[in-house]
């Protein structure tokens, strides 16, 4: 999560700042490896004892090990800076993932992705500003909440907070709320997706459109299933494309209102909240798509690219503070809560409308 | 309202993490491509 709220630390020097990160990566791959690890034993002790033990993915154990470090002894400072570095395993690991999409696919897909995504940044946007004046917030923090629920969370609410000019204080609270929200998604849309016996595909595309963060979105397709957390990637990341039109859309409101600076070259602001990574991801894609890759190649790439995700989920249970959130205000997590509710349902019956279009 | 958390500084190391890790992901996958990295187990 780079919340770079605060001014940056003075030149450290590259090398020591790098080695201050390697504790807590080192950790970060410790948990990751212990959820493997125990998927592994679960799955080994089933089939000796040939019981039907339920699969739970390494992503659930990951996450729980880190939540529990979390909110009861607390993470030592020391792996701190390492542990801030799983957002940059999560694009990578999406960069790489690209080589199991082929391009078709990447069309085909993202096509019913973008047509659901454009439908729940109507909804979600609409439904966080009515909701934002009817509690009564702020209207910078209401649009930062309908910027966060609407595409992607934290990154987001980062790229929107300057461009309308929020105060930090609000841009804290919507980060905790999407937060919070998140994990508790991690356990109750796999729980819902069981009782629905949702496909794969449609639970990936579900949680895709639904769970604002993008780690949480992959970790929630991963618990399910390794081909559901493809499709939870790819239908986040076509959301989060759409960063761009999203915040430039606020920005040109606050500035109309005289609460904001004026954009003047619309394109050079949509090209810089791009987020690079999709290109990365796509290149990929379309380099597997042409053949560039052997066989071997093809499975080394997509295995670095679990790799990649395995320390991303490990972060996600270790930067989860649940006595933090509870600090954040009432109100803003009500507001983001009801918001979240009607998204995930309205998602939900747009997917189960939308399995026709996608593949088996 | 009770007071917004702590905020961190995120790592930053000369580039973006957007352009870190597609030049990280390019790396890995020249040094697949040449062979330099052993197979990859999952």
């Amino acid at each position: 999560m780079s919340i770079a709220v605060t001014a940056e630390q003075p030149e450290a020097g590259l090398s020591r700042r790098f080695l201050e990160l390697l504790p807590g990566i080192a950790l970060l791959f410790v948990i990751g490896y212990a959820g493997k690890l125990i998927e592994q034993s679960i799955d080994a002790y089933g089939k000796a004892h040939a019981l039907a033990l339920p699969k739970l993915e390494y992503v659930l154990w990951a996450i729980l090990i880190g939540l529990i470090i979390s909110n009861t002894v607390g993470v030592p400072r020391i792996f701190r800076a390492g542990i801030e570095t799983y957002e940059f395993w999560l694009k990578v690991g999406i960069v790489l993932l690209g080589v199991r999409f082929l391009l078709g696919d990447v069309l085909k897909l993202g096509g019913v992705s973008l047509f659901a995504v454009i439908v729940e940044l109507a909804l979600a946007i609409g439904l966080m500003l009515w909701l934002g004046n009817v509690f009564k917030l702020s209207e910078k923090l209401t649009s930062l909440l309908a910027i966060g629920s609407s595409i992607c969370g934290v990154s987001a609410i980062i790229a929107a907070r300057g461009a309308i000019n929020a105060r930090d204080e609000d841009a804290s609270f919507a980060i905790a709320a999407i937060l919070a929200l998140g994990a508790f998604g991690l356990f109750a849309y796999p729980a819902i997706g069981a009782l629905l016996g949702m496909s794969d595909h449609a639970f990936g595309l579900w949680v895709g459109l639904a769970v604002d963060n993008t780690a949480e979105a992959a970790a929630a397709g991963a618990i399910w299933s390794d081909e559901a957390g493809k499709v939870a990637v790819l239908a986040k990341t076509t959301r989060n494309a759409m960063i761009g039109f999203v915040v430039l859309g606020f920005a040109i409101y606050w500035a109309t209102r005289g609460q904001a600076e004026r954009i003047e070259n619309k394109a050079l602001f949509l090209w810089n909240k791009f987020p690079k990574f999709v290109l990365g991801f796509l290149l990929v894609s379309l380099l597997a798509t042409f053949g560039a890759f052997t066989k071997e190649q093809t499975a080394d790439i997509a295995n670095l690219s679990r790799w990649a995700f395995l320390l991303t989920f490990a972060g996600v249970g270790l930067r989860t503070d649940f006595a933090e959130m509870r600090r954040q205000g009432f109100y803003p997590f009500v507001v983001g809560a009801i918001a979240e509710i009607v998204v995930t349902i309205a998602t939900l019956v747009m997917v189960l409308l939308l399995q026709p279009w996608l593949p088996a | 309202m009770a007071a917004p958390p702590p905020t961190r500084a995120a790592p930053r190391l000369w580039l973006s993490l957007d352009t870190w890790a597609v030049l990280t992901a390019a790396t890995v996958l020249i040094l697949i491509i040449v062979g330099t990295l052993p197979r990859i187990p999952w």
